[in-house]
């Protein structure tokens, strides 16, 4: 009953300010805080109804029952007593220093102003002439002494005890902010801001008019506390994201600075469920006095029980749905005054030389998604709210600003449109699947970079449906193509032979129906696409996604001269290689270099409107060297002369490409016996100088300091299966191999590396790498 | 008091040497900055760990220990990307290699400097360990929209104190594009 | 055993100084005056000036807090209203008061004409001036004055507006100032004594600054490095302190402290040397423990090097590190507690009298040890981390610089008055003004340990409302203590312009001569009152107290 007797009590004090603000401040002001009180108000009441015991703090609904203990009274005199083992140690300790300190000064002042009142002048005292006495000032050197070292031995057992943060049953993650707190449970999947609460909020404005003493708990309350379970030892990491922060809250017995860039830790264990309030204690700014901490120590049923709803509350605030304009401009109001006000000013008239006004501002009044831009990735001083609010947050506060503080745009915003722009969490999909646990449950399978890299050509050729499926199928493509192709290296016919294997659909399609002729069947955008990939797998390593290369070493493709130049003349190059590059005649199949030339010479910033098809590059590869480049041809013309013999992609070839390259995948495993190591050896020579040496160079003495010398380096002298995971997924620039190269090539190299440039002994059979190939 | 020298000797002559003690004091203040990481590699003050690549000598693997290794990430301010690691935590022997990954991705269209920085509780941990790969050694340039995955290769040395079970080791990336445009 | 300065009679005194050069006509004498006495006088009117100043900051300050809800000025208004408190108090009130009676005294002290620099004298009082006024120009910059705290901690700093480097150049110019000060009184304590005057003979006002001059050599020089830092790293792109660049912002706050607990130490050594001449003189009884005395603040000097990390606890520092500076800081509490038994002993078996002086002196001893115990209490680190950064603290350094460093300066202007102007002040309302000062400087103060232990954070500009009541008994403490400080103002001009009348002698103090030098007689009370524009042209012959070492 009480609690509802509250809840009216404040209601009604918000209806005061509510009126008093009418008669008393300007008209866009009433608006606000007008607004402010409708949303606060319905939040408060929504949120109640679902609290069984009506008794809420912040956005924590306490158990029924639960200490809430009132304002406490003003003349406090001593340090709280605390509710942690620890804070009863330092109680206790600042007891025993006060009263040694009072006994120190009531002999001294005591004998002070004995003397003062007996050894004066109109007493008649006359004054004796000692001025010195060593015993006497030996005695009052060590007594001190002593004191302190009484005091000493305590001190350190309390500072040892509060450095033991080990064997902890929770960790929890501070972050302060310019001016709140955001917590994280590690490996809980809970993380929220906590910022100052609403009414006290309201109350601190300088011309609020509003008594503070009639706001319950005035700047001691937050809108989102930090809940802990009572007993459990509590480790508490804290970091900063802006400026220094220090965390305190008197019940736990310490305070901690929390610094941009660096972590310190604490640790609490809280002895009786109650709420506990603090304060930032380390000057941070503006808002410094405004940023309180709130921690609610509950039974450890209750935590569960506040842990499952706070999970799932996360969840649905992640689910956006649309909302109305009306209530977007609602919530973002209250959105604005609790992170945007405080620079931007609660009329949005901001500060004149510090922070811009937003009303009338271009950006508000400008292009929507220009300014959702700005507010999700911040720019000097303003912060990048993209992460610190929900896109649900945002949409509103978005919506809200164009559409109040004297700004009347009409627009809004969608969460959904907003989530499209913030970052893909990991909280989005697996924090939401299961409920909160102990252990940490966010080992994802680790994500492969060819499948990152197959994100692009997806969205390219969206349009297409023939591209965009093979873009799909290029991470089993690419190891189906490369292992028979990296087999027998220096055989030009092999693109031939293992025809039957290669999953590019049009090729092997092609192949099939109408003979060689139909390689020009590969439409131009469509070789593009594809080129894209490939080049990606392939060059991006030396010549960069974006053609820029990296001079002096690797030349630029945007603008070059020799892609520019006769198509032969390229072709020659890439399938031969020079210098530093590598042959790539034995490495792609006619396909894919045609598709790959085909992109620079029309990606990259190029645009020669060329192409050549795999027809040609195979005469080429087979001496007749008549290539009838299509220089002649307007891109559109030559992409119209293609589509007429374009051919379709359906379901039923991707089957068989999928059968084509479980075929290839037994043949490898069959040829893939137990070898020597001096057999490995030999042939990894082979595949080093095709695939290795034009980065690590002959010998492995590697180009400092772009590559690493292979010869004594620490990895390949290292442990064997470090060698191999950093071939199979590859680091910074070295390609992974673990799709490129078969079981065979890979065991081979793997032994060459490690036996002729160096001499650990060691190797591994090509069945062990095809089981960890398989197994990323 | 020595006569040989007039007053205005004697005055020079102090005057002389303060302004030696207060040049000596300026440069002494700058002399603390590398002091202090010195101070910190010898202590681990502060949790600061060295931003060098260590070979990878072999250690003797202690199985009979497990440590807890947490791995927390942050971002700075207004550094505007998604950053965080693949795995959070995993129990670790002193003096075995591991590679563990972080994701991270711009989600700007601009290009994007930024420096992750390492910082270990307890303190005392960033001496022990071993790092021989590690994307925090150099500032990390990101393509607009660019995501990466970005790997850390250590060990824990094996004479970690026997008493401490867990190292917690946060990374923070800090903008840096403004500094690398300027320079 | 009384004065034997023979060759200084008044009468030729006077005709030596006539066909010498007196001061220079009208305002411009105090422009390029080289007098150690002009310059003394400068430098303690300025300070008087700059206190008032940074009073009516503190009083807007206490205004705003006299009540819970922001009531008259923005929270960054209030930021800036508490670090400039702070820089106008330490850098334009305090060390230009220890200056201008250093100026004054010390050469009268140990028998030499005038400081052993006098041009440079000049030039550093004002450059003083510069950067004060400087540092008040950043009131009225865009963005308004530096706000992140005297200690200027980043990344806070650097966030500060416009004012930034002005504020940065002014701390440059009021170090330089402090250095040439300190270089000037070093050089005159070394060079100029009279002859007999040895180092064991000399006030322990002039051995507390020769060791304070030597602190401030030491400190200000790696402060003006440190804030040079902040400089570059906000407009140069060093990464001293930005982690992003492989700094660390808890380094400046080592280097900061490695400057600022010296610096707690430049502000309160005077402030002993000054009782230890006062004390001695009212009580009729030479200094007990002189030696000891010049150990103890040696001793003390050297322990405030190695103690620094003491304001850091909470920074995160590695077990041994709390453990060191909790320990290393308790053993200050050894030399200083012996300071306060020295004292006590001086006045046991006195024969005492408690003129304005002596009531500030002993106000200052039992208010300093307060300050003494709660500075105890805060060297227990895991105390320290409830306390640190609350109005605990606040309390604190309030008690060890207002009712010691500030209560001693104006004692010693009460004590020194009558010799500078030749007239006697109105003891009545001297001692008006010491009851006033002192019973509302507790008022003021006492109650912020409550609310420190409570747990208010210092440097808020609102609190929560269970802090009101002691909130509000401070502000009314710091309101009767600001406006009695107007009847020390009043007394100062009044005795400059004749005070009760009544010519002081060349004594002034009963005692003064015997008990207000060190190991000799006071000789600044061998001179007349006032003392001629030059004095001790020729030195004076020293003659050893019967009790000297």
């Amino acid at each position: 009953m009480n609690a509802v007797f509250f809840e009216a009590m404040q209601t009604i004090q918000e209806f005061i300010i509510y009126y008093r603000g009418v008669f008393s401040v300007k008209k866009t002001k009433q608006l606000f805080a007008g607004l402010i009180l409708l949303v606060s108000g319905l939040g408060t009441v929504q949120a109640a109804e679902e609290c069984p015991s009506k008794l809420m703090e912040g956005s924590v609904c306490l158990p029924k029952g639960f200490p809430v203990e009132p304002t406490p009274g003003g003349y406090t005199l001593n340090l709280t007593e605390g509710h942690t083992q620890i804070s009863h140690d330092v109680y206790d300790l600042h007891m025993l220093i006060l009263w040694i300190c009072v006994l120190v000064g009531i002999g001294v002042f005591g004998t002070m102003f004995y003397s003062i009142y007996h050894h004066r002048k109109s007493k008649g005292h006359v004054a004796e002439q000692f001025h010195e006495n060593t015993t006497v000032e030996i005695i009052w050197t060590i007594i001190p002494a002593l004191i302190l070292l009484a005091m000493a031995i305590p001190a350190t057992k309390t500072m040892i005890e509060m450095d033991g943060v080990e064997e902890s049953d929770m960790t929890i993650k501070v972050t302060g902010w310019q001016w709140k707190w955001e917590y994280e449970y590690l490996g809980h999947d809970i993380r929220f801001f906590s910022s100052l609460d609403h009414a006290s909020n309201m109350a601190r404005q300088l011309d609020s008019n509003t008594d503070p003493r009639s706001v319950a708990h005035y700047l001691l309350r937050v809108d989102e506390p930090l809940v802990i379970p009572v007993n459990k030892k509590i480790r508490f990491v804290f970091t900063a994201a802006d400026v220094l922060h220090s965390w305190w809250v008197p019940d736990l017995g310490w305070k901690k600075d929390a610094i941009p860039g660096f972590i310190n830790e604490a640790w609490a264990s809280v002895d009786e469920p109650g709420i506990y309030r603090g304060q930032c204690t380390e000057l941070c700014g503006r808002d410094h006095a405004f940023m309180p901490v709130v921690v609610i120590a509950m039974e450890q049923g209750d935590y569960d029980a506040w842990a499952t709803q706070k999970h799932e509350q996360e969840c649905k605030a992640k689910s956006n749905v649309d909302m109305s304009h009306d209530d977007l401009v609602a919530k973002g109001a209250e959105i604005y005054e609790k992170n945007c006000s405080t620079c931007h000013m609660p009329d949005g008239d901001g500060i004149a030389g510090a922070f811009p006004a937003l009303r009338g501002s271009a950006v508000v009044n400008g292009d929507i998604n220009a300014q959702a831009s700005l507010v999700l990735n911040g720019k000097n001083a303003m912060p990048a709210f993209g992460k610190q609010l929900s896109a649900t947050e945002l949409a509103a506060v978005i919506t809200y600003t164009r559409n109040a503080l004297g700004n009347a745009k009409g627009d809004e915003i969608q969460p959904k449109a907003i989530k499209a722009k913030l970052p893909k969490s990991d909280d989005d999909d697996d924090g939401c699947a299961a409920k909160p646990a102990k252990t940490d449950k966010d080992d994802k399978p680790a994500k492969a970079d060819v499948a990152d890299t197959t994100e692009e050509p997806a969205k390219t050729s969206a349009e297409n449906p023939g591209a965009s499926k093979k873009a799909v199928e290029k991470p089993e493509e690419s190891i189906a193509a490369t292992k028979p192709a990296s087999k027998s290296l220096n055989n030009i016919v092999e693109p031939e032979v293992i025809k039957p294997s290669m999953s590019k659909p049009n090729w092997a399609d092609s192949k099939a129906s109408s003979g060689h002729t139909t390689h020009t069947a590969s439409r131009h955008a469509d070789l593009i696409a594809a080129g894209q990939t490939v080049y990606e797998t392939n060059c991006t390593s030396c010549h960069q996604k974006d053609g820029g290369g990296m001079p002096p070493v690797f030349p630029a493709l945007t603008g070059s001269a020799v892609v520019k130049d006769d198509i032969k003349a390229q072709v020659n190059l890439v399938m031969k290689g020079k210098g530093s590059m590598p042959a790539f005649g034995g490495k792609l199949t006619p396909v894919e270099l045609a598709q790959v030339i085909t992109y620079t010479r029309n990606a990259l910033g190029n645009a020669n409107g060329d192409a050549i098809t795999a027809d040609q590059i195979e005469k080429l590869m087979h001496g007749k060297d008549e290539p009838t480049t299509e220089t002649s041809a307007a891109p559109e013309n030559l992409a119209n002369k293609i589509e007429e013999k374009d051919l379709k992609v359906d379901d039923t070839k991707v089957n068989t490409v999928k059968e084509a390259k479980a075929t290839a995948d037994d043949k490898a495993a069959a040829v893939a016996g137990e070898k020597t190591l001096d057999e490995l050896v030999a042939q990894g020579e082979s595949v080093y100088e095709k695939t290795c040496q034009s980065c690590h160079q002959p010998e492995g003495v590697g180009m400092s300091p772009v590559f690493p010398a292979l010869k004594g380096s620490a990895v390949v002298i290292g442990k064997i299966d470090a060698q191999i995971e950093l071939m199979l997924k590859g680091k910074g620039m070295m390609p992974a191999f673990g799709s490129t190269l078969s079981a065979e090539d890979f065991a081979s190299v793997l032994a060459f590396t490690r036996n002729k440039l160096n001499a650990t002994g060691d190797f591994k059979q090509p069945s062990e790498i095809e089981a960890l190939q398989s197994a990323n | 008091m020595d006569d040989a020298l007039s007053l205005k000797q004697k005055n020079t002559k102090i005057v002389k040497i303060l302004v030696v003690v207060v040049i000596g004091m300026f440069g002494f203040g700058y002399a603390l900055v590398p002091l202090y990481d010195v101070l910190c590699d010898l202590t681990g003050l502060n949790g600061k760990a060295k931003s060098l690549a260590a070979e990878e000598v072999p250690y003797k693997v202690d199985m009979t220990r497990e440590i807890n290794l947490e791995l927390i990430t942050s971002l700075n301010e207004s550094t505007p990307m998604e950053f965080r690691a693949e795995t959070k935590q995993l129990k670790v022997h002193p003096g075995e290699y591991y590679t563990v990954y972080f994701y991270g991705e711009n989600m700007t269209d601009k290009l994007l400097n930024a420096q992750a920085i390492p910082s270990f509780t307890p303190s005392i941990a960033a001496k022990y360990f071993h790092k021989v790969v590690c994307f925090c050694l150099d500032q990390q340039i990101f393509k607009p929209k660019e995501s990466k995955r970005m790997a850390m290769r250590f060990a824990v040395k094996p004479d970690f104190p026997k008493d401490l079970k867990t190292i917690t080791l946060s990374y923070t990336f800090f903008d840096n594009t403004k500094a690398a445009v300027q320079n | 055993m009384s004065a034997v300065v023979a060759e200084h009679d008044e009468h030729h005194e006077h005709e030596h100084d006539d066909h010498d050069h007196g001061p220079e006509k009208g305002w411009l004498r105090w422009i390029i005056t080289t007098n150690h006495k002009d310059i003394g006088t400068l430098y303690l009117w300025f300070a008087l000036v700059m206190f008032f100043v940074g009073g009516a900051m503190a009083l807007i300050i206490r205004a705003e807090l006299f009540q819970p809800g922001l009531s008259f000025v923005e929270p960054q208004f209030f930021n800036s209203m508490t670090t400039m408190h702070a820089l106008v108090m330490i850098f334009g009130a305090v060390m230009p008061a220890f200056v201008g009676l250093a100026n004054w005294m010390i050469p009268m002290m140990i028998g030499a004409p005038d400081m052993a620099l006098p041009r440079m004298n000049n030039m550093s009082f004002w450059m003083l001036v510069a950067g004060i006024l400087l540092l008040s120009s950043t009131l009225f910059m865009e963005g308004g004055a530096p706000a992140a705290g005297w200690t200027m901690y980043p990344p806070l700093v650097l966030q500060t507006g416009k004012a930034l480097p002005f504020a940065i150049f002014s701390v440059h110019l009021l170090g330089i100032s402090s250095i040439m000060g300190a270089i000037n009184i070093i050089a005159t304590i070394f060079n100029m004594r009279a002859p007999g005057m040895t180092l064991m003979r000399m006030p322990m006002f002039v051995w507390t600054w020769v060791i304070t001059a030597f602190l401030l050599i030491a400190v200000m020089p790696v402060f003006a490095g440190a804030v040079t830092m902040l400089l570059t790293d906000k407009f140069f792109e060093t990464s001293f302190f930005d982690a992003a660049g492989g700094g660390d912002p808890v380094l400046y706050q080592h280097i900061f402290w490695f400057f600022g607990h010296p610096e707690v130490y430049i502000l309160i050594l005077p402030t002993f040397g000054i009782a230890s001449t006062i004390i001695p003189v009212f009580s009729r009884k030479p200094l007990f423990g002189y030696s000891s005395m010049v150990y103890f603040t040696a001793s003390i000097a050297f322990l405030s090097f190695i103690v620094w990390a003491h304001h850091m606890f909470t920074v995160g520092m590695p077990l041994a590190g709390e453990l060191y500076f909790m320990y290393s800081t308790m053993i200050i509490a050894v030399p200083t507690a012996g300071k306060v038994f020295n004292w006590t002993a001086t006045m046991w078996k006195g024969a005492m009298t408690f003129e304005t002086p002596m009531l500030f002196s002993i106000s200052f001893v039992v208010l300093f040890t307060v300050g003494g115990f709660t500075g105890l209490m805060m060297a227990i680190a895991p105390s320290d981390l409830q306390y640190h950064d609350t109005y605990f603290i606040v309390a604190h350094f309030h008690y060890v610089l207002v009712p010691s460093a500030i209560f001693m300066i104006m004692a010693g202007g009460y004590y020194w008055l009558p010799k500078w102007t030749g007239n006697r002040y109105n003891e009545k309302i001297g001692q008006l003004h010491f009851w006033l000062s002192a019973i509302s400087v507790n008022i003021l103060f006492f109650p912020q340990h409550f609310l420190g232990l409570a747990g208010m954070p210092r440097r808020i500009p609102d609190y929560a409302v269970q802090f009101t009541d002691w909130n509000m008994i401070s502000s009314i403490g710091g309101f009767i203590f600001g406006f009695s400080q107007l009847l020390f103002l009043y007394i100062v001009v009044d005795t400059i312009r004749g005070g009760t009348g009544e010519k002081a002698t060349n004594e002034v103090w009963d005692g003064a001569l015997q008990y207000g030098g060190g190991g000799t007689q006071g000789l600044e009370w061998t001179l007349p009152s006032p003392p001629p524009y030059h004095t001790f042209a020729k030195p004076p012959v020293i003659v050893p107290t019967e009790y000297q070492h």
